[in-house]
């Protein structure tokens, strides 16, 4: 077993406050017989029930409480730590206490809530849980208060219409840009397009503004036909390496926060509808492309497009199909409005669809309109796709209306693929140099859907726009501004704390073996070449805490500080055998 | 003293000529004189309404204009007759073209149509012009609870926008009349859904099934009665409980809202024409003593 | 029409032409709103009782441009009126109505389900509908009821009617 690193000198005095949460778990739990309970345990100076812990009279009976009995140790079984423990560490902090000497035990979510119906059972518990807590607060320890400063500048990577939104963002509130964009020139896809839906306008009328906004600005600098080489460091302290892909000239710099907006890539479909037999059959995105033209020309030969159709759903929701399953979000709106605008140029124009979802901010009303301006909507089943041919330069388009349960056919001019919106092909370099997780659909991973949609797991490292998932422009420049306000959060700080509670080795009992390291997920533990033979070190800011590389460590040479051996086998122990004062005997 | 052109449409005066008599009796308790309209034609319902949209307009705009020229606003106790009145109405007030188009032909018997005639549905009546209060006072012979099931009919009381009868999905003016007479209004499953009787032209088959799905929703709920407010639906209800898919179960009298409300308000049997009704409504009418 | 999927091998090519004629006819004009939810057919009660009658699947047709078909068939003519589709739509979409232009353009090129047919030509030469069931009995049952006997049911108008918008093929 490990040496403690800071063995506590001190007599564990604890505190141990049972909350009543109103009904939420005194309904279930008697509260005051684990109150009672607590009160015979081993190092429990004073334990109590109290209505509200989190509340203000709550707080208040703590801080009287370690103030009066000299505690040194404070136990809150309450709700999950998830809710208040930042609450209850700092209330211990205002009396002078570190906050990791301070424990939360769970009677909530994991008791009263999910055995409502066994009361009895439910206290057992309870009382079982809060004796675990206490033998592991006498042996918690006190852990200094780190933090690490921020630099104040913030790497954007991808120079889209995203990067270039958030670059303006950051350097409007007085903060440094970095901004590196593969590519010759600024803009992203939206520059490309001529048609945008709706109104008609270029997407060149929409991004100049911005690009020329963004060279104009002293705070941002800008670097065209370049990507990040390599990027080591944390949160605060970046080290990035950019080089120039055509003079192979890299040069380092220094960020305290990235924001990842490398985009997407439109999913090219070889072997779907005849997609390369025919200049004729083209993507959504190479329509978009197109030159501007009051007519609508066929590809091939130039002439007017009379029948015009458009398929949905190409290279998405294809269940089974790694990369392809997800739905790409923009399409079906993108395609109605496109149906819609250039119906009047043609004799008919036909949406062969899956499904319909046009669901944003005026969408429904681009599927309405579309329909009244003639456009013909027809639904073709999952399981049997319209079948494209090309012979002499003719396509011949023929399907299955599930609706009207007919055998279709039509030779369209041109034929409008609604592809997929998948990441770019250099997606796995990107996350593997980032440290991001993608998910199924390919595209980096939010660290929490809901509640953290554009910071990632990697602490400083913000993602947005399409790099996360698909969607169109619009909702592209709403994630810009979104991670602009974090990363600008960040730095105006100056300084983040990180926690403490991270994994420590000890170097006399390192055996060099590297386990460790490939075992950390975030690249926090490292070997320090500079001592024979290397020892393990841990890169604290990178630390989650996470215990990997401790569980995979042979020589035992790796401790979780607030999680030591010590500490958890207390916790056995207490539930295993219960100190004979809390059943009733007589002291140890 | 109210008065109403009375437009009884084809059906009634030779299939249910109880309901006709029965309507005029019980509205002249309330004080409305319905007055016969001479030298009229067919609505146009359901057979021209399909095929010529003008000459569809032009009958029921004649009767329209044959009303305005006595003076006077249109009842309709059929279903389909005031469905069609109110839609042509609703369209002749609209288009100045259509309604050229029919004054045109109109002008050589010397009859126009202006718009000045309301059309309202017997219903309407009962809650527009002899309010529920009224009924209440009148009533001298109450039923002791005995349950009816009240069907609207689909020509009643839909499009709302344009015949503003009662709620489509939830009508309650027949049902509070039932309570009011003091019956128990006993609701059931498809209460809005339509009796099948427009199917039997083109198909009888389906038709029945329409109507004996109804009746066999009514018959789970153990109703005494079917309480109609339309001639076509009340010969519908009557007749399919003949027909094959009837089965062995009792029948379920069906009866038109002014013959069941009549023996209430303490008005004669006979004037009623309630022994014309082809299942015999004798539970109902000892229901109260 | 009759014919199952399996037989019918020839394809269509769909056009909006039908969609556009019918938008310009008299209570065809929402056609277009239509957005293919089936709130419709679900609520239809010829639909319940029948497999052959699918409102969604009719005005798909009208909208894929099926004139043949749809003019040529008896489904437009199954539609009972009862609006209960159109009090259900959530696209504010008057089936009735919609069947009711059909049938017109259909009455017009010469297909009519013989009932129909019939009853057009009775009440147009009547003046109304039921002259051939009024017999001495239901002259009684009047007569016992106070009621007058004399239906006095005017057919001047109504052949009027016939000559202007019947005759032969120019019925507008």
């Amino acid at each position: 077993m490990t040496q403690a690193i800071t063995e506590t000198t001190e007599e564990p005095r604890i505190g141990v406050f049972v909350c009543h949460c109103g009904h939420n778990i005194a309904g279930t739990v008697d509260v005051a017989k684990v109150a009672k309970m607590a009160g015979k345990l081993p190092g429990v100076i004073y334990s109590t029930d109290e209505m509200f812990m989190c509340s203000d009279a709550g707080q208040v009976l703590i801080k009287d409480k370690v103030e009066e009995h000299k505690l040194n140790r404070v136990v809150v079984a309450s709700c999950s730590p998830r809710m208040h423990e930042p609450t209850f560490r700092r209330v211990v902090e205002e009396v002078g206490m570190n906050r990791y000497l301070f424990e939360q035990v769970n009677l909530r979510e994991h008791v009263s809530w999910c055995h409502t119906r066994e009361p009895e059972r439910a206290t057992e518990k309870a009382e079982d849980l809060v004796r675990m807590s206490v033998a592991r607060a006498a042996k918690l320890q006190h852990l200094p208060i780190k933090t690490v400063d921020v630099t104040p500048v913030t790497l954007v990577v991808g120079g889209g219409i995203v990067g270039l939104r958030a670059s303006l963002d950051i350097a409007d509130r007085g903060f440094d840009v970095v901004l590196v964009e593969k590519d010759s020139k600024l803009g992203g896809h939206v520059a490309k397009w001529t048609h945008l839906f709706p109104d008609d306008v270029t997407g060149k009328s929409i991004i100049n503004p911005l690009v020329k906004e963004v060279k104009k600005n002293k705070r941002i600098r800008v670097f065209l036909n370049s990507k990040v080489s390599d990027f080591d460091g944390y949160i605060g302290n970046f080290d990035v390496t950019i080089k120039n892909l055509k003079t192979e000239k890299e040069e380092k710099v220094e960020a305290g926060t990235v924001i990842v907006a490398t985009g997407f890539e439109s999913f090219q479909p070889e072997g779907y509808y005849g997609y390369g037999e025919s200049p004729d059959i083209l993507t959504l995105a190479e329509l978009q492309e197109l030159p501007p033209s009051d007519e609508l020309l066929k590809p091939s030969d130039g002439k007017p497009v009379k029948k015009l159709v458009f398929i949905g759903c190409v290279g998405s929701r294809e269940p089974g199909k790694k990369g392809h399953e997800h739905c790409s979000r923009h399409c079906c709106s993108a395609t109605a409005t496109a149906a819609r605008d250039l119906r009047p140029r043609v004799e008919e124009a036909l949406v062969l669809y899956q499904d319909i979802r046009t669901y944003g901010k005026g969408h429904e009303e681009f599927h309405r309109m579309a329909r009244l301006e003639h456009v013909i909507y027809s639904k073709f089943p999952r399981d049997r796709k319209p079948e494209v041919t090309v012979e002499k330069g003719k396509i011949n388009l023929k399907w299955f209306d599930i609706l009207s349960e007919d055998e279709l056919t039509i030779q369209p001019d041109m034929l409008v693929l609604a592809t997929a919106m998948i990441p770019p092909d250099d997606v796995a370099e990107t996350a593997k140099l980032f440290g991001l997780t993608r998910s199924a659909d390919g595209f980096f991973n939010p660290e929490h859907i809901k509640l953290a949609p554009l910071t990632t797991h990697t602490a400083g490292v913000m993602i947005a726009g399409t790099a996360q998932a698909a969607k169109n422009a619009s909702e592209a420049v709403i994630d810009a501004s979104g991670a602009a306000a974090k990363a600008v959060g960040l730095m105006a700080r100056g300084k983040v704390e990180i926690e403490s509670t991270v994994a420590h080795v000890y170097p006399e009992l390192c055996s060099s073996c590297h386990t460790c390291v490939s075992a950390c997920p975030y690249g926090a533990i490292a070997m320090d070449e500079t001592r024979d033979p290397p020892v393990a070190f841990v890169t604290e800011a990178k630390c989650h805490g996470c215990g990997t590389c401790a569980a995979g460590c042979p020589s035992s040479a790796i401790a979780m500080y607030h999680s030591t051996d010590d500490q958890i086998i207390a916790m056995v122990e207490a539930f295993l055998c219960p100190a004979p004062e809390a059943e009733g005997g007589g002291a140890v | 003293m109210k008065e109403f052109a009375y437009y009884t449409g084809c059906t009634t005066p030779v299939r249910l000529p109880g309901y006709e008599a029965a309507v005029k009796v019980v509205l002249e308790k309330f004080g409305i004189i319905l007055n016969p309209m001479k030298d009229v034609n067919c609505c146009g319902a359901q057979y021209v309404e399909s095929v010529s949209h003008v000459a569809f307009m032009a009958m029921s705009g004649r009767i329209l204009a044959i009303a305005e020229q006595m003076g006077m606003d249109v009842l309709a106790i059929c279903g389909a007759c005031s469905g069609s009145l109110k839609m042509v109405k609703h369209e002749l007030d609209r288009d100045s073209e259509l309604r050229d188009e029919v004054n045109a032909i109109l002008e050589e018997e010397g009859l126009k149509y202006t718009g000045k005639s309301k059309v309202k549905h017997l219903l309407q009546v009962f809650r527009e012009d002899i309010g529920y209060n009224a009924v209440e006072a009148a009533i001298i012979r109450p039923y002791n609870g005995i349950r009816l099931a009240a069907h609207y009919g689909c020509h009643v009381t839909r499009p709302p926008e344009i015949v503003q009868v009662d709620d489509p999905e939830n009508p309650t003016i027949i049902d509070r009349l039932i309570e009011i007479a003091g019956g128990t209004a006993v609701d059931y499953t498809g209460k809005t859904r339509c009796c099948g009787g427009p199917m039997l032209a083109m198909d009888e088959e389906v038709a029945n099934k329409i109507g004996i799905d109804k009746i066999n929703n009514i018959r789970a709920e153990n109703v005494e009665g079917i309480v109609t407010a339309c001639v076509f639906c009340d010969i519908q209800l009557t007749q399919i409980q003949f027909g094959g898919d009837a089965g062995e179960a009792e029948k379920i009298p069906v009866i038109t809202l002014p013959q069941l409300l009549g023996p209430a308000l303490g008005i004669d049997f006979d004037t009623l024409g309630i022994s014309l009704t082809k299942i015999s409504p004798q539970k109902i009418l000892e229901a109260h003593q | 029409m009759d014919e199952t999927n399996e037989q019918v091998q020839l394809k269509h090519t769909p056009s909006s032409t039908f969609a556009k004629e019918i938008e310009q006819e008299p209570g065809g004009e929402g056609i277009m709103k239509c957005i293919q939810c089936g709130m419709c057919t679900a609520s239809c009660m010829v639909a319940r009782m029948t497999e052959r009658y699918r409102p969604r699947k009719l005005i798909q047709k009208i909208l894929l441009g099926k004139r043949e078909e749809v003019l040529n068939s008896e489904l437009p003519w199954l539609c009972m009126t009862c609006r209960l589709c159109e009090e259900r739509c959530q696209e504010d979409v008057d089936l009735a109505e919609i069947f009711h232009a059909v049938r017109e353009v259909a009455a017009r090129e010469g297909y009519i389900p013989s009932v129909f047919q019939n009853t057009i030509d009775k009440v147009l030469e009547d003046g109304w509908l039921l002259k051939d069931s009024y017999t001495d009995f239901e002259e009684d049952d009047r007569d016992d009821l106070g009621l007058e006997t004399d239906l006095g049911w005017n057919n001047e108008f109504t052949k009027k009617l016939k000559k202007r918008y019947f005759a032969g093929g120019d019925a507008k």
